[in-house]
């Protein structure tokens, strides 16, 4: 008894069959979560070659925290030689160790504090621009916008070229969770591979430039990496892009999404909205309910290291397992009423950053930027609704709306 | 009441001393200062020991009483 669907069978675990990167109305995979979770801790998916889903928050944290079993050798569940490398997202320890101790500290809250008054200064720019308008798509003028320059600003990348990064962004997800190949029928991402390539040859001039012309490497991030050493030798070309390639798809989407599902929530819930403006000190709570309930990893793949019987189910080495943050942010056994968004909900511990080794290195500059984005907003655009007729739909996989029509009195 | 934040299981998500900054305080790398140590918890604090333990993502934090 091979495969993982055969296995799954044996040990009465139900079946399911979903490309998870197939676009959707929005909301559908948060409630496919919920559902997900009411069936079983863990699901078979007829998908791919056939894969894992976990849903408990009890289970999905442990595959975080067991990298010896759980391997992060790949990511995507529908793809266990993944085509592209995340450093350090892609290691398991300790050879993430070294990088997560380089990455760390431009990402502290006392750094990111320091920062803070240049996220300000971007939000309210772009908030001026926006709101004499009297309405418009948020995603494209907001959400996309203040994570980019945000991040850009902060590693010292040229803000010239913020167009061509949202761009490749956005061909790269597209591809991501295969939903390029799915729209396309014939299995290529052609879209993807180009702007991986033109990522590559973005960052291949960044580093020749830091290493001809170099800036201080205690506030120049690309000054710092190019003469980052692990045991006393400088990291590779390849290692290099593999960690600004994961900065990059790690600092752009995951903060605009969540921007996205926040602003989402508040037009059609206008009561939260004006609690939040009433009660500036709940906005950070807000953010958690948001952070949990709307988590934009719908999961994190994980590969099997060695044959293991697990709760149940028999692990073989190389199965590839989805453990959902999702479904874990809404298990019924960690939050009362999970479903519901609170925006005072007391308990805050959720998997929207993941857990272990891996957990989510930019959260405190993430939280930042959503709290001070949505601070900004509110400030020149305190009420505001969906526009009638708007058609909200959401990308699978890192889930986030495509579009949010938004309208307000200017 | 004790609290211990387990060392192997912290990994400075920082809920801890943002929720309950009367008992527990950041250093300078964004981890609780009081990793992988037990303190004594005056009794006033105890819903403050609570707090953190409930927003740890990792589980890191245990809380005992004594007697």
């Amino acid at each position: 008894m091979d495969s993982v669907l055969e296995r799954g069978k044996a040990s009465g675990c139900p079946a399911m069959s979903l490309h998870f990167a197939q676009p959707q109305p929005a909301g559908f995979y948060h409630r496919k979560a919920s559902e997900l979770n009411a069936g079983a801790p863990i699901w078979i998916n007829d998908n791919a070659q056939g894969y894992w889903v976990v849903t408990t928050h009890e289970l999905v944290r442990e595959i975080f925290q067991t990298p010896e079993i759980f391997g992060s050798e790949s990511i995507v569940p529908s793809a266990p030689d993944q085509n592209f490398v995340l450093i350090p997202t892609n290691l398991d320890p300790p050879d993430n160790g070294p990088y997560r101790k380089f990455l760390d500290p431009w990402f502290t809250p006392r750094a990111v504090r320091a920062f803070e008054p240049q996220i300000r200064a971007i939000a309210r720019r772009l908030v001026e621009e926006l709101a004499p308008t009297g309405g418009d798509d948020v995603v494209q003028r907001f959400c996309l916008r203040l994570p980019t320059e945000a991040f850009m600003t902060m590693v010292g990348l040229p803000i010239k070229d913020i167009d061509s990064f949202v761009d490749w962004v956005e061909a790269f997800f597209r591809g991501y969770g295969g939903e390029e190949a799915l729209a396309r029928g014939d299995g290529q991402q052609p879209e993807m591979e180009a702007a991986l390539a033109s990522l590559d040859t973005y960052m291949r001039g960044i580093f020749a430039d830091r290493l001809a012309n170099p800036r201080d490497p205690e506030t120049d991030f690309f000054t710092a990496l190019v003469n980052f050493e692990i045991d006393g030798r400088r990291i590779t070309e390849e290692q290099r892009q593999g960690v600004s390639l994961l900065l990059i798809i790690a600092g752009l989407d995951t903060t605009r999404a969540h921007l996205g599902w926040l602003l989402y929530h508040l037009a059609q819930n206008p009561e939260d909205r004006k609690r939040v403006q009433a009660e500036p000190e709940l906005l950070p709570t807000a953010i958690e309910e948001s952070l949990r309930l709307h988590a934009m990893i719908m999961g994190s793949g994980r590969k099997v290291r060695q044959d293991l019987h697990w709760h149940g189910v028999d692990l073989r080495k190389g199965d590839m397992v989805y453990a959902l943050n999702t479904a874990a942010n809404r298990d019924p056994a960690v939050y009362e009423d999970p479903d519901v968004f609170k925006v005072d909900r007391k308990i805050t511990g959720h998997l929207g950053f993941a857990a272990g080794p891996h957990r989510c290195s930019g959260m405190h500059f993430a939280r930042a930027e959503l709290r001070i984005g949505i601070e900004e907003f509110h400030r020149l655009i305190p009420d505001y609704r969906i526009a009638d007729g708007a058609e909200l739909t959401e990308r699978g996989v890192e889930l986030s709306l495509h579009r949010l029509p938004l309208v307000w009195s200017s | 009441m004790k609290l211990h934040i387990g060392a192997d299981r912290c990994t400075g998500h920082g809920r801890c001393y943002t929720l309950a900054p009367q008992l527990l305080a950041e250093d300078d790398e964004g981890f609780v200062s009081v990793r992988g140590q037990s303190i004594d918890v005056p009794g006033d604090l105890e819903p403050a020991a609570l707090v953190a333990r409930g927003a740890c993502p990792e589980g890191a934090i245990s809380l005992t009483q004594q007697n």
